[in-house]
């Protein structure tokens, strides 16, 4: 018999032998029972399908998947507009998120060189932006799993006004986030030296926000409001600087085609920043581009080990500078204590949940989806959707899957799902095992699934049949109440804003 | 303060730093061909997913396979699957593009199987379709008994938990690491591998209670 803690690993060695190989040798210390059961157990469960028919299978399903998409695809494609409108942090409307869409940035240039240490040089302006770009993305690993540092930032809010911060960082791959924003000077004047209504509230640390970001959560906490607040880590504070490809999958692949016709990057040369050799370039933006309208140029060093960006700055339409940061301290796969990413609301903290995309970016979505459908298209009500599930946006899924409605809501760690269905009604009739419930002023058709960690319910409205798939533990009164908000999309008339709570 | 400038100063400095990601446009294979690169190329053209497709398309069609028990079935969910991954790509967040996929499609198949039981029966057991038939060409003794053997571990397979079906469908019809297996259902790598012996050995048990149960009806009979 094998040490307990042993065995488990050992079997499951075995298996992965027997998948390459039906006729691997067990590792020694397994008994003969076990070793049986394990080759067994592998042999029932593997799935032989003929080489011809897998061959077909394959074509057949990468033709209707590609179909699938395409139309599905199609008019999911917003204006450039409408996709700056997904991204509610760049409206800078208030000071507080002026603070931490600063520090954010900050965080983002930070992580733009965090990897790749022993990969050949590019030689370009653009492969250097791409690299940095992925360091930045957290979607290329170059070898930089944790870091360290502390930079200092100054952000113009007029020719004469400007802001001072310094931001400590610790991050660990692939997507755990702390940092700490100290605001020092606040309209040129620093901080504890502001005086009446023009303070503002401090904590022990001064005019302070820290950010944590253990991959799954993204929490702000600002130590001068007492106010916490948690993000989808895809949209939120820590997501958005660094949290890898859950940012390129909100605002750079946003921006990514605005950005890519709008600038003209070029390399200057190298500098030494921090003591390390920099790849300087320089991005221009083009004439008649919205960028052109307030910025003449950026330039940003990047570290050549690296591809981390050490320094930038930008400057206005006018010359004047925008902004400027620049890291003054720098460890590079430091030893960083968990704890550092992890952060639990105490007992009695309120927290405020902010999710995206906005109720009028919905409403310009189920509008547009709306205007392509054959059916009376159906929209949730979203302040009824279960709390911690956020929408990874509606749409048609095209004739392939009989010009259906999908929105799916997940949860931020991917692990429980929404799946609303929308089609032409009615839907097919309905087994007995299904329980009638009160969904509005109709009947709808509930399944719950103890222990299978999920649940269904379906009726019709409006000619239009709605199909709910919970996985994942959502209680039947909560899915009622979702389903019991969808009401008909309301007319938009196109350009027009979407109202707003 | 100038309300302009201010305005501009932060989204200045973030579209600046957004715009390095751009240079992505610049298609060059022999940079990135590792899976998240070509994922991240997917995303303008679904037609570049192609290498992930062929590369993946076996493991997701054979745990669809095992998961639904019928060949139309497993094409449909593959479909959905491949669907959702290239009009998803951009909800790929890095590490293994193996895991995410199944992610997609252990959802996927959560649906279905949630679906079925809303239309068949509550306790109807997942079926097996004709492509688990005995391989004509084992026809010895030996073989035979083999297949046997099998078919028995088979049966009790059937009635483990919907939970441990998932797991043995995802780490031997799919082909999915420990490790890929913690990425899909949020465990850690140890975990899964504990729970994949728990399954033997829960295995183990039932196969001697069943071998002695037909011990005793031969008896009965004899």
């Amino acid at each position: 018999m094998n040490a307990p803690n042993r065995e488990p690993e050992l079997v499951d060695a075995y298996i992965t032998g027997l998948l390459d190989d039906p006729a691997a040798q067990a590792p020694g210390p397994l008994d003969g029972s076990t070793v049986d059961m394990t080759r067994l157990l592998v042999e029932a469960e593997q799935v032989n399908v003929a080489d011809t028919e897998l061959q077909a299978a394959r074509a057949r399903v990468w033709q209707r998947a590609l179909q699938a998409a395409n139309e599905t695809q199609a008019p999911a494609t917003g204006s450039a507009d409408n996709r700056l409108v997904r991204l509610p942090f760049l409206r800078i409307a208030s000071l507080k998120q002026r603070w931490a869409f600063a520090a954010v940035a900050a965080v983002l240039v930070f992580a733009l060189a965090a990897l790749l240490v022993s990969t050949p040089k590019p030689v370009n302006a653009a492969e250097i932006l791409a690299r940095a770009g992925k360091v930045a993305s957290q979607s290329g690993s170059y070898g930089l799993q944790s870091y360290h540092g502390v930079l200092s930032a100054r952000t113009y809010q007029s020719e004469q006004e400007y802001n001072d911060t310094y931001v400590e960082i610790w991050f660990q791959a692939p997507d755990k986030v702390r940092m700490e924003n100290h605001i020092l000077v606040l309209h040129n004047t620093p901080v504890p030296q502001m005086q009446g209504s023009d303070r503002p509230k401090t904590g022990p640390d001064g005019l302070s926000m820290t950010v944590v970001d253990d991959g799954a959560n993204s929490w702000l906490l600002s130590t001068t409001t007492d106010e916490v607040q948690w993000y989808d880590p895809r949209t939120g504070p820590g997501g958005l600087g660094i949290a890898g490809a859950a940012f390129a999958a909100t605002s750079l692949q946003s921006l990514q085609a605005n950005a890519a016709q709008d600038y003209d990057v070029t390399l200057e040369g190298t500098e030494q920043v921090l003591g390390r050799p920099a790849y300087k370039l320089l991005l221009k933006p083009k004439p008649n581009t919205r960028e052109a309208r307030y910025l003449s140029q950026a330039t940003l060093w990047v570290d050549q080990a690296t591809y981390l960006a050490l320094k930038g700055e930008d400057r206005l339409s006018n010359g004047q500078i925008g902004s400027y940061w620049e890291y003054k301290s720098l460890e590079l796969n430091p030893q960083i204590d968990p704890a550092r990413f992890v952060y639990t609301p105490s007992a009695g903290t309120e927290v405020s949940w902010r999710s995206a995309p906005t109720e009028a970016e919905q409403l310009r979505q189920w509008s547009s989806i709306a205007a392509q459908v054959q059916f009376t298209t159906l929209m949730p009500n979203y302040s009824d959707v279960p709390q911690g599930f956020l929408s990874t946006a509606p749409h048609v899924m095209g004739d392939t899957w009989h010009g259906s409605v999908e929105e799916v809501f997940e949860t931020s760690n991917l692990q429980q799902a929404i799946t609303i269905w929308q089609s032409k009604g009615p839907g097919p009739a309905r087994p007995k095992v299904a329980e009638q419930v009160q969904v509005g002023p109709i009947t709808g058709l509930y399944v719950g699934s103890p222990g299978a960690g999920g649940s269904t319910l379906e009726f019709d409205l409006d000619g239009t049949h709605v199909a709910i798939n919970v996985h994942g533990e959502v209680s039947k009164e909560d899915l009622v109440k979702l389903a019991s908000s969808m009401r008909p999309v309301p007319q938009v008339a196109p350009g027009a804003p979407a109202p707003r709570k | 303060m100038s309300t302009s400038t201010a305005m501009y100063s932060t989204p200045l400095l973030t579209s600046w730093l957004t715009s390095l990601y751009m240079a992505e446009e610049t298609p060059q294979r022999t940079l990135r061909d590792s899976d998240s690169d070509i994922l991240q190329q997917a995303q303008s053209d679904p037609a570049q997913f192609a290498p992930l497709y062929e590369r993946y398309f076996s493991d997701i069609y054979k745990y669809c396979l095992r998961r639904t028990g019928g060949r139309e079935d497993a094409e449909d969910l593959a479909s959905l699957i491949f669907t959702r991954a290239l009009t998803g790509a951009r909800s790929y967040r890095g590490g293994s593009v193996r895991a995410w996929l199944f992610r997609i499609a252990h959802n996927a198949v959560a649906n279905y199987l949630r679906d079925r039981h809303l239309t068949l029966s509550v306790d109807e057991p997942d079926g097996r379709g004709a492509w688990e038939l005995a391989d004509p060409a084992e026809d010895t003794l030996g073989q035979l008994v083999q297949q046997e053997e099998r078919n028995r571990v088979a049966a009790l397979v059937m009635r483990l938990p919907d939970d441990q079906r998932e797991l043995l469908a995802l780490r031997i019809a799919g082909g999915l690491s420990a490790r890929d297996i913690g990425a899909v259902l949020g465990k850690q790598e140890s975990a899964v591998r504990v729970a994949l012996h728990r399954i033997v050995r829960g295995l183990q048990a039932a196969y001697r209670a069943s071998a002695e149960e037909q011990d005793d009806e031969r008896n009965v009979t004899l």
